[in-house]
């Protein structure tokens, strides 16, 4: 196993220097640089910026730089907020976004899960078809607009909440309870496919025969593999959930992460971007490692390493 | 193997988790209310609070609260002797020379503020190491420039001699002297604008790289100081004790929230968590018939582009044609509904002109509200625009200028029977296409650096850098040439007045429209200053009851 997990670790810097050199290469594709902007900036004063931030080198030279520095942990100086470090950025809005991420993934999961196999035993009920639309709902409405449906039932017009910002346990929970009802829906609706199959199987049919009670056929037979799909998705929903989300946060005023994601690119903020996209792909990376080995846990079919 | 990989996955989780939690543990104290304190939205995190580097309009607000520079203008747009940390100067009679007296006043950590924090903190702007983008806008003192031109990587020797020569010197810890290059006849403005203030040269070497990132890490000679900042989250502002009118502060406490949303900051204003707000142009009729509207005249100016380079806008007529065309009523009062006026020029009224007035009284409406369609298409047939030419209208991606878009491609359609192709791209592509001319008509907007018509009138001398339509002609350059040196107010405006006028009848640009902000503010707030130029949010003079 050991040597499975050093394999895939090794897998994943690989994609992660991938992701690094096809960031850095697009990024200096697209038109404009960061210091550009509406003003009529004399030339000279452009060019001291770019001496600032090393920018009138050759390309390669800032390749070099930039991966020699991401080997050592340095990922420079954010050029929008020149007095603060990418991995000081990183730092200061991933807590704030995973908090609310797992705070969301702790109860959108276990409700997905729970309402997925409700739905699933109800097939073709009116009560499954109702579960499955408000599924469907969940999953597509965008995440701007759940947030700001909440924002205005909870703060504006209930007064329970603060409308938004950040500071005390209260103000997590808007911000959770939008990034959960999505991470529900998505996994009640892997959960009831999962669920609707299994169901189906003669492994489960044979459990049933023998007479064992119908709760234990479902949670301890049906339930191990019919969540296998969702625990494949699981590392790739909890990283994006915990990554933190654009709308979310800016809706809420969280000083999370997901905004930089979006604006480090409006602003062609080159460090900021190439920190964020590493750092992504390196939770991303783990994030998925994990899951599959979450997998081999719970299917006895699924081996490590062969 | 199984069950190691279940302890592990487990463990995995399990670190994420205290990690994730034990990093989010800075909350904030508890919310302690004292008497007067005014709760305002930020709209995002301060990206640079190093006066000599700062350049968004986020930041400047700040700056212009905890900092303060040899004038401060106040609620009446003027300048005036003693408003800021000059208590008085002098000009000679060529404009050329100013000497500045500073008052008595104190920074933050006791220290007094002297002439040397001037000198070192222009020069830092200066020096092309600093890597400032509004250096610019000093360029009228003597030696800035040159300065400002050396190649960064140049020795030091060769930085320090050229910085020996700027003309700006300490006499004697009050007394600053500055020679320019050539009259400013806006120099005074300038000096109320972040870029001036003065910086303590001890506390800059002191944190380097890290000068102005956190509270401690900077000092203040401003009417607040900053008192807690919860990075992209919050920032508490304080009275300054050591302010040398801290008499004349009203406020103990200022809180700023960051929420960039605008409908979630009308929410908080709804839900009483903020006391004023911005309020975007769907809601200004809500709080217009509540009473609680502000309208804030912007320095500000939206117009449409030609690029006379290209064979479909070489013809003045055709320029005319697609000018006459636009209902400029209608996009104001239909398609902006944001309380924005229709331009009937190119500066806007909020620009001071001859006596103080409104600059646009002075200029007279030189374009129509209404379209005009029968002179537009008159115009087309005149300029033998042929049937069928593609012309591209270049525009930022934003919400409003895809609106505007939309709206201006449908006036042409249906007035002038011209098909536009709109291109919306991202804000930086925009910038990069319009500065090289690649577009037949290009949605810009422009806001004042300084409080002059000469901000919005030089852009349109011959090979000026936002001027990449390529509009020459040299009886306008001669006009703002000759302004630009004028120490005589009346014959200045005049000269600028036949700027405007050149512009209405050679067309390199059609004014759109001149932007208002609207704020919404609680009963029992009063005096928040809102400048339509440069650092605009002024709480000196704020109160709440």
């Amino acid at each position: 196993l050991l040597r499975y997990l050093l394999g895939r670790i090794a897998c994943s810097a690989a994609a992660v220097w991938l992701v690094a050199t096809l960031t850095f290469l697009l990024l200096h594709a697209v038109p404009g640089d960061p210091f550009s902007t509406e003003k009529g900036v004399p030339q000279v004063v452009l060019r001291n910026l770019a001496a600032r931030y090393g920018l009138d080198r050759p390309l390669w030279e800032q390749y070099c730089r930039y991966l020699g520095g991401m080997l050592r942990g340095d990922l420079g100086l954010s050029m929008r907020y020149p007095n603060r470090t990418v991995a000081g950025v990183i730092a200061q809005g991933f807590p704030c976004s995973a908090a609310v991420g797992l705070l969301a993934l702790s109860f959108g999961f276990p409700a997905g899960c729970l309402l997925g196999v409700a739905s699933a035993l109800r097939r073709g009920r009116v009560s499954d078809r109702l579960l499955v639309g408000a599924a469907l709902v969940g999953v597509s409405v965008p995440g701007f607009v759940a947030a700001s449906f909440l924002q205005y039932l909870f703060g504006v017009r209930w007064g329970l909440l603060p409308v938004a910002g950040w500071g005390t346990l209260r103000h997590l929970v808007l911000p959770s309870l939008s990034l959960g009802l999505w991470v529900a829906a998505v996994s009640a609706r892997l959960v009831r496919a999962g669920m609707v199959d299994v169901l189906g199987e003669q492994y489960v049919l044979y459990a049933r025969a023998k007479g064992m009670p119908g709760r234990v056929v479902v949670f301890r037979h049906a339930f191990r593999n019919a969540v296998l799909p969702l625990a494949s998705a699981l590392g790739p929903v909890a990283a994006h959930v915990v990554a933190g989300t654009f709308a979310v946060e800016q809706v809420f005023g969280m000083p999370g992460l997901g905004k930089h994601f979006v604006q480090a690119a409006c602003n062609l903020d080159y460090t900021l971007v190439m920190g964020l996209a590493v750092f992504y792909a390196a939770l991303l990376s783990a994030a998925v490692l994990a899951g599959d080995v979450l997998c081999a846990a719970l299917d006895p079919r699924i081996r490590l390493g062969g | 193997v199984k069950s190691v990989a279940r302890v592990l996955a487990v463990l995995l989780v399990a670190v994420l988790a205290v990690s994730c939690l034990s990093g989010c543990g800075q909350k904030a104290s508890a919310p302690e209310r004292p008497v007067r304190v005014l709760r305002l939205n930020l709209g995002e995190e301060p990206p640079d609070l190093d006066p000599g580097t700062s350049h968004d309009s986020v930041s400047l607000q700040v700056l212009n609260n905890v900092l303060e520079g040899l004038v401060r203008v106040g609620p009446g747009e003027k300048i005036e002797k003693g408003s800021g940390l000059a208590a008085d100067w002098s000009a000679s009679s060529d404009g050329l020379r100013y000497v500045f007296t500073l008052r008595e006043a104190k920074w933050s950590d006791g220290v007094p503020v002297r002439a040397q924090d001037f000198e070192y903190a222009w020069k830092r702007v200066l020096d092309p190491r600093t890597g400032s983008s509004y250096a610019y806008l000093m360029y009228g003192i003597k030696g800035a420039k040159a300065l400002n031109s050396v190649d960064p990587k140049a020795p030091a020797s060769e930085i320090e001699a050229k910085m020996a020569a700027v003309g700006v010197r300490a006499v004697d810890d009050r007394t600053l002297e500055v020679v320019l290059e050539r009259p400013v006849p806006y120099f005074l403005s300038l000096l109320a604008f972040p870029t001036f203030f003065p910086v303590r040269r001890d506390v800059v070497e002191k944190h380097g790289d890290a000068f102005a990132s956190e509270p401690d890490r900077m000092v203040y000679c401003g009417p607040f100081v900053i008192r807690e900042w919860q990075h992209e989250a919050k920032m508490v502002l304080e009275r300054n004790p050591s302010y040398w009118d801290a008499g004349g502060v009203a406020l103990d406490r200022v809180e700023f929230a960051m929420v960039k949303d605008q409908n979630a900051a009308v929410n908080m204003f709804d839900a009483g968590e903020l006391d004023a707000v911005m309020v975007p142009g769907e809601f200004l009729e809500k709080y217009r018939e509540q009473g609680l509207l502000k309208p804030v005249p912007v320095a500000g100016s939206w117009y449409l582009m030609y690029n006379l380079k290209k064979p479909a806008f070489r013809s003045v007529d055709a320029r005319l044609a697609f000018s006459l065309a636009v209902d400029r009523r209608q996009l104001a009062d239909a398609v902006l509904k944001n309380g924005s006026l229709p331009a009937a020029s190119l500066v806007p009224p909020a620009v001071p002109g001859p006596g103080g007035r409104p600059f646009t009284e002075a200029v007279g409406k030189l374009f129509p509200e209404s379209a005009d369609p029968a002179a537009a298409r008159e115009a087309l047939a005149r300029s033998g625009f042929p049937a069928g030419r593609k012309v591209v209208l270049l525009a930022s991606d934003t919400a409003l200028q895809k609106k505007v878009a939309a709206a201006l491609q449908e006036m042409w359609r249906k007035n002038l029977g011209v098909e536009v192709e709109v291109q919306s791209v991202a804000f930086k592509v925009w910038i990069d296409r319009m500065k090289k001319g690649d577009f037949d008509l290009c949605l810009c907007g422009w806001g004042a650096d300084y409080n002059d018509p000469m901000t919005f009138l030089d852009l349109w001398v011959t090979g000026a850098p936002y001027n990449s339509g390529g509009y020459s002609n040299p009886e306008y350059d001669r006009l703002v040439e000759e302004a630009s040196a004028c120490l005589d107010e009346a014959k200045r405006f005049g000269l600028l007045v036949e700027c405007e006028k050149l512009i209405a009848r050679d067309l390199p640009a059609a004014p759109l429209w001149w932007p208002v902000r609207g704020f919404a503010e609680k009963p029992g707030v009063e005096g928040i200053v809102r400048h339509p130029v440069g650092a605009d949010l002024d709480l000196k003079w704020a109160k709440v009851k």
